[in-house]
């Protein structure tokens, strides 16, 4: 450059000739033409531009060099003017100089525009007079600089993008500073805020517990120069935030200084997680195949099936040893495809065909052939097999086994000629049977009286009979199918009577109930019912057989019956009352009658008393028969009353000794039998079961009687005595055979009746004398002929006139 | 007992077996006085009023209007003030279960009315008779009936 500026021909520019340029340019020039830097100069009004060796460079090829030596400077850099002349401009002004750092200067060089980055510098060259005339440039091209780190950047974002890319992430360890650090997935990873490092402990604490010392151990290993530094271990981190799993392959690499100590520690962490699923569930999956296939093997063996598969399209065989068994060879043998079909009974190998035909149509392979061994023994076999198709969906491979089956043939033939029999045998026996059956039908289809049906286990109709249909009112097709509670009424149904009958048929074999039903048309009848449970050989019950009979006349009867009892105990109830209310009405009038009697008797007698002076003879007379009604009256009066009694008192049987009662029955008489000089003799008196006052009762009147009735001039005597007798043997038709009595005779020595009136004597109110002869009321016979029939006893009288008589009384004994 | 005279206590509701009562006691040559009483609840009141002088005899009839004679004998026996006095039944029927009850209930002698004022002044006679000699004790069931020919 030196030699091109002092070569120029300066005197046509504005500088003119060198001589004449100021001491302060020239010495500008000269530092500047001597310097290995790159310079350049403005100088003078037209900023003439003057630059050196080193600068040359930046103007490339085909451009400004050399062209731009002297030119103005707005010649000369026209295309960045407006960027630079601000600069110049300023400096010149007496400003500071000025600092440009990797500017981007286009300029126009090697044919065309190019981006050009500078760091420059403009600063002040003052002339002579001390004021800025020139702008003294130093610079240097940065544009290599730049590029490169744009480069470089552009590496990076490769990188990075590569790194993002592979879904990796990338780890560096300073093992000085013992700080750990890594791109953001990695921090992501190990929970850790994007900006921070971090010292390695605590990352190794994000490993799982049972990794660590794993990965601390290979950490050590790596920063030691014995081990090439190499790291390369999987292990598994916990997600700080989220808490799962993940399983990473870390690879790295340490690097080591000169003096093998470890300078640097980086790598990669891979997330292998799903792989590492996957490829342990392959494993198990491996693991379990294998299982199978061993416990299949197993199976196999321990079957006689012989397996074997052959390649369709090279007609290959693979068979098991079981297999030559089958096939009758020994061990080892090898056999090929058509020396086993060799030994193929000929009939049987349309059968294989069509198999085959078949097998390669729905792809399963079945059949069963017969092979004849190389000793001329045949044998039945089972071919089963299976097609397999290659991808494109033909058959490449049959895979099957085969098992020797002659026995099970021969089974198989002896049990269809079995079965042949047994059919003959069981079609003849069913004939049989059907026409049993038939009879049975017969029989009971024609029943009319009873209704036979047979119930299943639910209790549904499934037979029916003439009875049936007479007694239910329904036809066979219209009930059967149907449940047999439709015969019941609905409270029973309500009340689920027709399952507790199963129920109970079931328990104890029988249910037996009557009771109401329903006919179809909705009639009641009064039925009695029989359920018996039906059962199979093993005892369980299958159904159940039921016979109706309809009762309802039956029943109308009893009810009828029934309230014919009922009625008639009504009517008893009422006479009861009746009775009672006689008594009391009989007790109550006789007594109020009574009164009046005896006050007419008292008073009749007070007046005889008191008046005796007073009253005639005749008036005492008249009073005297006056007394004499009122006491017949009373004693009327007392005897209908004491005949009532016999009637309507209490029957209270005892065991009794008749002397007890004939003693008191003289205590009542005592004057009586005092004053006629009357005896009482008693023998053999047995104790009878009596009603004690009212047997006292009797024997008063028939002693009485016989006091009375007495023969006048001879003293009464009465015998009286009893004994045992059986009914049968008094000849009195009266007296039921084969009972005991105690027979009880009274007799007396008095005047006797005729024998024609010995029953007229017992009735009431009939008297055989008058009033005037006998007096008396006509009722103590009744009344004891009364008392012995409450006893359940006879009452018989026999005499004689003037020889006395003998009343003979008959009680039952039990 | 002493001779004084005989508190007698009859208990009828007829007027006119009252007034035989009386006239038969007065023509007795026994020391009586006779309280009347006519219907049972009557009779009860008396009593019961009466318990620190107590007649010496109840002369009692059955059928009394208000309370019967039997209600009122069994109150009497019941009734520890009265018990010790002596009943006697003085009564028109002869009802062999009646008398047994009558006996049972306590009653010391049974009378039948008679239809004869003189048979009513010996029965009469006859009970206070009876009761002085035993000195009021009760009689054995075959003496319960006290009868007059």
């Amino acid at each position: 450059m030196g030699k091109l500026t002092r070569e120029k021909a300066w005197g046509k520019t504005y500088l003119g000739p060198p001589h004449t340029w100021p001491q302060s340019l020239r010495t500008t020039l000269s530092i500047i033409l001597n310097s290995k830097f790159p310079m350049f100069l403005f100088w003078g009004n037209e900023l003439t531009c003057f630059y050196n060796d080193a600068y040359r460079p930046s103007l490339g090829r085909e451009g400004k060099h050399p062209s731009i030596l002297g030119m103005r400077g707005e010649d000369a850099w026209p295309e960045i003017w407006d960027i630079i002349k601000p600069l110049i401009d300023r400096v010149l002004a007496g400003g500071e100089a000025t600092w440009s750092e990797d500017q981007l200067i286009p300029i126009f060089r090697n044919g065309k525009i190019e981006d050009v980055y500078w760091t420059f510098s403009y600063s002040p060259v003052n002339d002579e007079s001390g004021k800025p005339a020139g702008v003294f440039v130093t610079c240097t091209e940065s544009t290599e600089k730049i590029n490169l780190l744009k480069q470089l950047e552009n590496s990076n974002e490769e990188l990075a993008f590569a790194i993002e890319a592979t879904e990796l992430g990338t780890w560096d360890y300073n093992p000085l500073t013992n700080k750990f650090s890594g791109n953001k997935r990695l921090k992501k990873w190990f929970g850790l805020m994007s900006h921070t490092e971090i010292e390695l402990h605590h990352a190794i604490n994000t490993i799982a517990a049972e990794d660590r010392d794993r990965v601390s151990a290979a950490i050590q290993k790596a920063l030691d120069n014995s081990s090439g530094g190499n790291y390369d271990i999987e292990y598994t981190i916990i997600d700080p935030v989220s808490k799962k799993e993940r399983i990473v392959h870390a690879k790295g690499r340490a690097w080591f200084d000169e003096t093998n100590r470890p300078s640097r520690f980086n790598g990669t962490l891979e997330d292998v997680t799903e792989q590492t699923i996957a490829r342990r569930k392959f494993e198990n999956l491996f693991k379990e195949i294998e299982q199978h296939r061993e416990k299949l093997n197993i199976v196999v063996n321990a079957s006689e099936l012989a397996t074997w598969e052959m390649n369709l399209k090279t007609r290959e065989i693979h068979y098991s040893d079981k297999y030559l068994e089958i096939m009758g060879y020994e061990n080892g043998t090898a056999l090929t495809h058509p020396q086993i079909l060799k030994h193929l009974h000929p009939d049987d190998l349309p059968v294989r065909e069509k198999a085959f035909e078949d097998a390669f149509s729905n792809g399963i392979l079945s059949y069963e052939t017969r092979i004849i061994w190389k000793d001329g023994s045949m044998h039945w076999t089972e071919v089963r097999g299976k097609v397999f198709y290659d991808e494109d969906g033909g058959p490449s491979h049959l895979i099957g086994t085969v098992r020797d089956i002659t026995n099970e043939k021969d089974l198989t033939n002896k049990m269809e000629k079995l079965v042949e029999e047994r059919t003959k045998e069981l079609i003849l026996s069913n004939e049989s049977l059907k026409k049993s059956e038939q009879r049975y039908h017969l029989m009971v289809e024609e029943v009319q009286d009873y209704a036979i049906l047979y119930l299943n286990r639910e209790g549904i109709v499934e037979n029916w009979n003439t009875g049936a249909e007479k007694i239910k009112g329904y036809k066979a097709d219209e009930i059967i199918g149907k449940n047999f509670s439709n015969f019941y009424t609905k409270e029973d149904r309500e009340s689920n009577l027709p399952q507790t009958l199963l129920n109970l048929a079931v328990q104890t074999g029988r249910a037996g109930q009557e009771g109401w039903r329903v006919r179809k048309d909705g009639s009641y009848f009064w039925a009695s019912i029989v359920i018996t449970a039906v059962h199979d050989e093993k005892g369980n019950v299958i159904g159940f057989s039921k016979v109706t009979h309809d009762l309802t006349d039956k029943k109308n009867t009893d009810d009828a019956l029934k309230k014919n009892a009922w009625e008639l105990e009504q009517k008893n109830i009422e006479l009861e009352k009746m009775n009672k209310e006689l008594q009391s009405f009989a007790y109550v009038s006789s007594h109020d009658l009574q009164e009046p009697l005896r006050k007419i008797q008292t008073f009749a007698s007070r007046i005889l008393e008191k008046e005796n002076e007073n009253l005639s003879e005749q008036g005492k007379e008249l009073f005297s028969r006056m007394q004499g009604s009122a006491k017949r009256m009373q004693a009327l009066i007392n005897d209908l009353l004491a005949y009532s009694r016999t009637h309507t008192s209490e029957r209270k049987l005892e065991e009794t000794d008749l002397i007890k009662i004939v003693e008191q029955v003289k205590l009542e008489l005592k004057e009586e039998l005092q004053q006629k000089q009357a005896s009482i003799e008693i023998s053999a008196l047995c104790p009878v079961r009596i009603v004690q006052f009212q047997f006292q009762q009797l024997l008063y009147n028939l002693i009485s009687n016989s006091l009375k009735f007495s023969k006048p001039g001879h003293p009464p005597l009465i015998k009286i005595k009893s004994e045992i007798v059986e009914g049968i043997s008094m000849g009195n038709p009266a007296l039921a055979l084969g009972t005991k009595y105690c027979h009880v005779s009274v007799s007396d020595n008095g005047i006797g009746f005729e024998q024609q009136y010995n029953e007229k004597i017992f009735e009431l109110f009939q008297r055989l004398h008058g009033r005037m002869e006998y007096p008396g009321t006509g009722i103590g016979l009744a009344i004891v002929k009364k008392i012995v029939e409450n006893h359940n006893g006879i009452i018989t009288a026999k005499a004689e006139l003037n020889k006395g008589a003998t009343f003979d009384i008959y009680i039952p004994v039990a | 007992m002493s001779t004084d005279t005989h508190k007698l206590l009859l208990a009828d509701d007829d007027m006119d077996d009252c007034m035989f009562f009386k006239e038969a006691l007065e023509e007795l040559p026994l020391a009586t006085e006779l309280t009347t009483v006519n219907d049972g609840v009557e009779l009860m009141q008396f009593l019961n009023a009466s318990v620190a002088n107590l007649p010496h005899l109840l002369f009692l009839d059955l059928n009394m209007p208000l309370k019967a004679g039997f209600q009122c004998l069994v109150e009497i026996k019941e009734n520890k003030k009265l018990k010790a006095l002596p009943v006697i039944i003085y009564s028109t029927s002869m009802d062999h279960e009646v008398v047994n009850t009558l006996y049972e209930k306590g009653a010391h002698y049974y009378i039948c009315k008679p239809p004869e004022f003189s048979l009513l002044k010996k029965v009469i006679q006859e009970v206070l008779t009876i009761i002085m000699q035993n000195d009021a004790a009760r009689p054995p069931r075959e003496k319960f009936i006290i009868q007059v020919q």
